[in-house]
């Protein structure tokens, strides 16, 4: 997001570029004069107010497997183990029936969580397979199995299914991520067997596939790199013996000869090998090694996939006592008052509880950071929700547990018109589309993400958004810390 | 040298009017490539939407009967696709920065304002570059999925809300050795230049020249003939006026005193078009009406056989007053 605000945010790059060498330390130092203290507080304070409130929002969908399948055939749910064999056997298998001509898609769904904001659809698998393939029916066409441990959904396009629905009566599902798993693999090869495309079951090779892929990768690339260094060897030799590197002082072709004999004599040489051809062997080894380097490093990039270099620092930082927090009480998940500022470091977030994408991995992330600080120091982390109608004590006590959030992390819930003025006092963007599938009515959030530092005496001082990294906030937060104990 | 010099002038020039710097009007170029698709999921009823250029713009056609307003960043009118054509609002936050290369927002633009519409267009039809559509392409990606999120371009229609949805998926870059044959080329066209052959190196001239003059007809056509999200008369136009330009190259090669300057402006030509097709060696999803290996294919070949001809230009050959490779001392001082 930092990088489509710095490609995107007009007003934002040249203010923001303005705003990022202001460092976090307190004011006065550096001899600034008032005048420049005061233009660049405004700068900062501009710039900031511009990025929040024109960052693009981040979208809290409402049902996550509808992300997943959009663009694979298999959704798992993140936070159930399921046995690596298993979901390797499942993957081939749906992979074997796409090519086989019977593509289907699998949703796993092995508890109420894994439906986000469609909760009330737990336990009514048929119900959601329609919801579900009706969400998806704008890229997907074909049939989707929904495995939950009440039973079996299918739809097919709004063909009907009631036939192949009644073939999997008799499957037992076993309880865990394993029975869910099992069961799937099942319905999938009586599906297909009903639908004249048996399907065998794929011996379970959960690691040995991609290892095989990439050592081909590597092989191949390594063919390519091979067959270009035979190619330059090649022409070289030929240049090099059409035209040798030194000509013989003496010329003459008698004169050449007596040289390449005292050079061989010299170098103590077998005499059928002539000095060029070391040459040549070295270069080939030298140009061989680098390429073996590039292609190694070639399959370390490849694998590192698109984890783009984010920068470390926060978009924004703001001197001490340049910008107050705004002031706030609401109340947390136990029902007691949290209010900002505290008398404490502060991280500042803005949450969906029912988000199911970006607000638990940047949860994680904010847990991870005070983690790595000693237990004495670390702040506490307000997550004002952006969703009130989801602000009920199950779904934040149910994200409390499945997020395994530390217990620094206090929820901020109240009134809709409170939450609405805190959201607009930090430039916190939120929109609510309803969306309306088989009667049922989704509320899906967008918002921006991000998340301030508010140091001990109620100072904003840094603005994250997101996707930031465990580090660069762990750095904010020591650098207060620091500043803190210097006084 | 002088005549060097100025067929490199005149090469540069050539090479710098291409389609890139016609079509400015949505961005300082269009892209050739991009790691990153925007698909559209749904889109109201009546409503014509399309992605152009992979995950930059989007393309709306509105009914005649229909009032369409897309809202901006903050919720406010942003763009209006009514009867008097296409409008946008001046004091939308998002006419400013939402563009390939946002400008600074005026203190006169308030979202909260109401809008001050501005015809931009005459038509039902309009494309604009879309930030929302690659919002989320540098977000956390989940190592073995390639879907990023879902994007939401809010908008009203006849007053009543509604919206365009799709999808952002990630595309991982092609392997590097796309960039291996350059200079494996290099190093074999060196091992035979050193050989002082002029009839050599008057046949590498050859194959270099024609292998450029492909990788620019075929360059061109893999631009000109893209649509976005039509093939304008204009873009046939440009593709008819490249093709009079690389015919005209391949006469001035027939005429001996010319020869020399063909050569080179047909070399840095294509330099120039192989340098704006690189992105296609190292980002994952290209853009051109040819399937992507091939592209990348003309990219590799613009590059290799210009960096080729140059190298075969300078380091050695000289030409006769009648056109024809003589040699120098690849020693000589």
């Amino acid at each position: 997001m930092r990088r489509h605000l710095l490609a995107a945010g007009a007003g934002t790059r040249a203010p923001l570029a303005a705003a990022r060498p202001v460092p976090l330390r307190t004011t006065g130092r550096n001899g600034w004069t008032w005048n420049a203290l005061v233009v660049g507080l405004a700068a900062v304070t501009l710039a900031a107010a511009t990025i929040a409130a024109c960052a693009p929002p981040a979208r809290a969908d409402g049902d996550p497997a509808s992300d997943v399948l959009y663009s694979e055939q298999l959704f798992l749910p993140y936070d159930v183990p399921f046995p690596p064999r298993l979901q390797a056997q499942l993957r081939q298998l749906l992979a074997a029936g796409a090519r086989s001509g019977y593509p289907i898609r699998v949703a796993v769904i092995a508890t109420a969580y894994d439906l986000g904001s469609i909760g009330e659809l737990w336990g009514k698998p048929q119900l959601y397979a329609r919801f579900l393939g009706t969400e998806l029916s704008l890229v997907y066409h074909g049939r989707l199995l929904i495995v939950m441990p009440n039973g079996f959904g299918l739809y097919r396009g709004g063909n009907p299914v009631a036939l192949e629905q009644r073939s999997l009566d008799k499957v037992k599902i076993a309880p865990g991520g394993g029975g869910l798993a099992r069961a799937a693999i099942i319905a999938v090869r009586q599906l297909a067997a009903a639908a004249g495309h048996p399907l065998t079951l794929p011996q379970p090779q959960p690691t040995k596939v991609p290892a095989v892929t990439a050592a081909s990768h590597t092989l191949r690339n390594l063919l390519v790199i091979a067959a270009g260094v035979m190619l330059m060897l090649l022409v070289w030799a030929i240049s090099l013996r059409l035209r040798p590197l030194r000509r013989p002082s003496t010329g003459g072709r008698e004169g050449r000869r007596h040289r390449t004999r005292s050079t061989r004599r010299a170098l103590r040489l077998p005499g059928r090998i002539r000095p060029v051809w070391p040459l040549i062997a070295l270069l080939g080894t030298l140009v061989l090694i680098a390429n073996v380097a590039f292609a190694l490093a070639e399959r370390k990039t490849s694998h590192a996939g698109a984890a783009s270099a984010h920068a470390l620092a926060p978009d924004v930082t703001w001197s001490a006592g340049a910008r107050p927090a705004a002031a706030f009480t609401l109340i947390d998940q136990h029902a007691r008052p949290v209010s900002v500022p505290s008398g404490r470091t502060t991280i500042l977030t803005f949450i969906d509880p029912l988000c199911r994408n970006y607000c638990p991995l940047e949860a994680r992330v904010l847990d991870r950071t005070i983690n790595q600080l000693p237990a004495g120091s670390r702040p506490q982390i307000v997550a004002v929700s952006v969703n009130p109608a989801a602000d009920t004590r199950a779904n934040l006590a149910l994200d409390q547990r499945k997020w395994r959030l530390s217990p620094q992390w206090r929820w901020a819930i109240g009134e809709p018109t409170a939450l609405a003025r805190i959201w607009h006092t930090y430039g916190i963007t939120v929109q609510v589309v309803p969306q309306h599938t088989l009667g049922i009515t989704i509320q899906k959030i967008v918002h921006t993400e991000a998340t301030y530092l508010i140091d001990r005496h109620g100072f904003q001082r840094a603005l994250y958004l997101w996707p930031f990294k465990t580090a660069a906030v762990a750095a904010g937060l020591r650098q207060l810390e620091a500043e803190t104990h210097g006084g | 040298m002088r005549q060097r010099a100025i067929c490199l002038a005149l090469a540069l020039t050539a090479a710098c009017l291409t389609p890139g710097a016609a079509f400015a009007h949505a961005g300082p170029t269009p892209p050739v490539a991009t790691s990153f698709i925007a698909r559209i999921a749904s889109t109201p009823l009546g409503v014509q939407a399309r992605i152009v250029d992979a995950d930059q713009q989007l393309w709306l056609h509105v009914p005649p009967t229909t009032t369409l307003v897309v809202l901006g960043l903050a919720g406010e009118p942003y763009l209006r696709f009514s009867a008097r054509g296409v409008e946008i609002n001046k004091h939308s936050p998002a006419t400013y920065l939402n563009r390939a290369q946002p400008a600074t927002v005026p203190t006169t633009a308030n979202p909260r304002e109401p809008p001050l519409w501005q015809r931009i267009q005459t038509g039902r039809s309009y494309r604009w570059h879309e930030d929302r559509l690659h919002a989320l392409a540098f977000t956390a990606r989940r190592p073995t999925s390639r879907y990023l999120g879902r994007w939401l371009i809010p908008l009203r229609i006849n007053g009543r809300p509604a919206r365009i949805a799709g999808g952002l998926w990630y595309t991982p870059p092609p392997t590097r050795l796309w960039f291996w044959p350059i200079p494996v080329a290099l190093v074999c066209l060196v091992g035979l230049l050193r050989l002082r052959r002029p009839r050599l190196d008057a046949i590498m001239i050859a194959i270099l020249t024609l292998t450029e003059l492909a990788a620019i007809i075929a360059t061109h056509a893999l631009r000109d003939l893209h649509g976005r999200p039509t093939v304008p008369a204009s873009q046939l136009a440009w593709l008819a006026a490249s093709s009079a330009v690389a015919l005209v190259l391949v006469l001035l090669i027939l005429r001996p005193r010319w020869r020399a300057v063909a050569i080179l402006a047909i070399a840095g030509y294509a330099l120039a078009e192989g340098l704006t097709l690189l992105p296609t060696l190292y980002k994952g999803h290209t853009i051109g009406a040819l399937p992507p290996p091939l592209e990348r294919l003309t990219a590799l070949t613009a590059l290799t056989a210009s960096a080729g001809a140059l190298l075969v230009l300078f380091a050695g050959t000289s030409f006769d007053p009648k056109g024809r490779p003589t040699r120098r001392s690849l020693n000589s001082p």
